[in-house]
């Protein structure tokens, strides 16, 4: 059974089409990531498959059950971080946990305080007093606390520093992910979560333009770095994009048999940005604009985030 | 491990008691604060009263024949030490006492109704504004539950509170009075403790919440849907959205109806108040028999402006309970 089924979403807020047509499959054992320039609808997907907005056309269901109508039911089975901490900031730790353990019926405290019990998370503290990788690990230790079958995370790693980010998904496939569970994590730093992927979803204006496996986007997709003479060759081969980088003019193929690539160059597995924009010049969907290449150029180089970027709605 | 679902009681405890914690500050501390500025008051007040000497002369003209002699009654002591219970008929003391519950209770409502009003006001509208509405909603709790505990809690559950406050501040007064007057040589201090009618009067108290609740329903009601539909400063709207459809009643049909029903639901109806208080005189003469009792809560409780005002309240109800689910942020 899928853990999240969408075909066909239709969400629009006044003049903005958020989600035009939008199809997402995620299986157990997977983590998929879902990717795309601000405003490319990522959010409103996460909120329609949590349940928090309403559609206006498709149908989901997630872990079996109608996010818009069976939120509370839904719920027992999903976590759900956010790009910004949304833990209630007046609340002491140990009142959450309390809380968590009077209404969520699968949450076991014991199991959140030994997630704390490895951090500098007291459980008297206010959580307004906490830093922001804090913040983060008390999150993380609710959900591992409350065996979540299906995991939604909306820029979860935004704002913290590189230790931290580390730390988190250390924590999320070590303590918490198995081949039972799921993943679906939308975020900016898409270098950093190339490796954890099994499938990905590219989003662009309220689309998914290519929903794919990792191993088949490495097995399909290449890219030939060329200097001077092979370029010509290459070009006639049908690239998806090609563009100037120090080390010669790099060009994207698909489903082009990588032994006669290396013939004219270096070969590599694209990058997922650099797949992307490749894509999206390629695609019908339109031209990007120069802003969300930019977007997607700062993630490729592995700068930080900017923390003022929210997650797209 | 995963246990059993959590049974209906035990979440609803939980449901109550987060909002307990966020909203200690004004269901607990206002209360205790007025408490020892009631108590301070009264210390202030009694101490003044009982040790300031003070004469009180009394003078009759008497005619006899062509003479017309004068005499004079004088009693010297403090206010205090003055009084005497003792020669306080039954029906009077009972008047008085009531008067006294009625005065002291006074200031912790309409500072219960206050904090009720802002801690309603805000309680859907401000976790949109940190965006802690996520976190809420990714628990498995129903936004009717979410709407309802939070109207509970503020209606219901905190007036306990207030009422405890209520008798302590009585008790406290009414030590203070014996303690000052038995000090200052009043009489018949003990007839205080006899009569002053604390019990009966806290169990109005708590009865009179409990209706006063229901009868303004209609109030809170539209807070809560104010609350949760409002992007910003909800105090604004809840204010100027009955106050505009009263203003164009008034203009369009020259009638006030909606003023009259919003001021009488506003009123605290159900609750004892002291003469010529500041929040209406619904029932009777206000300057006769002070606050309400069990017979008039009760008449309150059956009346049909009950009836229609709980009807309204449940659809601003389900209003405010669509708007939760619909709004995630500002």
């Amino acid at each position: 059974m899928s853990l999240i089924s969408a075909r066909g979403l239709d969400k629009r807020f006044g003049p903005v089409q958020a989600l035009d047509g939008f199809d997402l499959e995620l299986g157990p054992g997977s983590v998929l990531g879902l990717i795309g320039p601000n405003g490319s609808g990522k959010t409103t997907a996460l909120k329609a498959f949590l349940g928090l907005c309403p559609l206006d056309g498709g149908e989901v269901r997630v872990l079996g059950h109608d996010p818009a109508r069976e939120r509370k039911t839904l719920m027992s089975h999903v976590g759900y971080i956010a790009d910004v901490g949304i833990l209630p900031r007046w609340m002491r730790v140990r009142q959450l946990l309390d809380f968590a353990a009077g209404v969520h019926p699968r949450f076991d405290r014991e199991r959140a305080l030994a997630a704390l019990a490895g951090t500098d998370v007291r459980p008297d503290a206010r959580i307004a007093g906490l830093s922001k990788g804090m913040g983060v690990q008390l999150h993380l230790a609710v959900i591992a606390a409350i065996g979540a079958d299906l995991l939604v995370l909306d820029e979860p790693t935004l704002g913290l520093d590189i230790l931290n980010r580390q730390r988190f998904y250390d924590t999320l496939l070590g303590n918490w992910f198995s081949a039972e569970r799921g993943i679906l994590i939308t975020t900016h730093e898409v270098r950093e979560i190339e490796h954890l992927l099994t499938h990905v979803v590219f989003i662009h204006r309220g689309r998914a333009v290519l929903q794919a496996a990792m191993a088949e986007i490495q097995s399909r997709f290449s890219r030939l770095t060329v200097t001077g003479d092979g370029l010509a060759a290459a070009r006639a081969l049908g690239p998806l994009a090609e563009r100037s980088a120090t080390s010669g003019t790099q060009l994207i193929f698909d489903g082009v048999d990588r032994e006669s690539l290396a013939r004219l160059g270096d070969v590599a597995p694209p990058s997922l940005p650099e797949l992307f924009v490749a894509l999206l010049r390629d695609s019908e969907v339109g031209v990007l604009r120069d802003s969300e290449v930019g977007v997607l150029r700062d993630s490729e180089a592995g700068g930080p985030g900017n923390p003022n970027q929210r997650g797209s709605s | 491990m995963s246990r059993p679902g959590a049974c209906i009681g035990r979440r609803w405890l939980t449901l109550l008691r987060r909002e307990w914690w966020e909203h200690r500050g004004g269901f607990l501390l206002a209360p205790l604060a007025v408490l020892v500025v009631v108590l301070l008051g009264a210390t202030l007040v009694l101490g003044a009263a009982s040790s300031q000497e003070t004469t009180l002369r009394y003078e009759t003209q008497e005619q006899h024949g062509a003479d017309t002699s004068t005499r004079t009654f004088e009693w010297q002591g403090s206010l205090v030490g003055l009084l005497d219970f003792r020669q306080w008929s039954k029906p009077e003391f009972e008047r008085r006492a009531a008067r006294f519950r009625a005065l002291i209770a006074q200031p912790f409502v309409i500072v219960h109704f206050l904090v009720a009003v802002f801690v309603l006001l805000g309680s859907l509208h401000d976790d949109r504004k940190d965006r802690s509405v996520l976190f809420w909603k990714s628990m498995p709790v129903g936004d009717v539950e979410t709407v309802a505990s939070k109207l509970v809690l503020a209606v219901w559950v905190a007036p306990l509170v207030t009422v405890t406050a209520i008798l302590l501040a009585q008790l406290g007064t009414l030590g203070l009075l014996s303690v000052f007057g038995h000090a200052a040589g009043a009489g018949g201090v003990g007839q205080l403790w006899l009569h002053a009618g604390l019990p009966a009067g806290t169990l109005t108290l708590l009865t009179g919440y409990l209706v006063q609740g229901l009868w303004a329903l209609p109030v809170y009601a539209w807070l809560l849907l104010v609350s949760a539909a409002a992007a910003k400063v909800p105090f604004v709207w809840a204010l100027l959205v009955p106050a505009g459809l009263a203003a164009l009643e008034s203009v369009a049909l020259g009638s006030a109806e909606l003023w009259d029903w919003l001021n009488a639901h506003l009123r605290l109806a159900a609750l004892p108040r002291p003469p010529g208080s500041l929040l209406g005189t619904g029932f009777g003469d206000a300057t006769a028999e002070p606050g309400v009792g069990l017979p008039e809560q009760l008449a309150l409780l059956f009346s049909a402006e009950m009836a229609s005002g709980l009807a309204v309240a449940a659809l601003l109800l389900a209003a405010a309970v669509h708007f939760r689910r619909r709004n995630n942020d500002l």
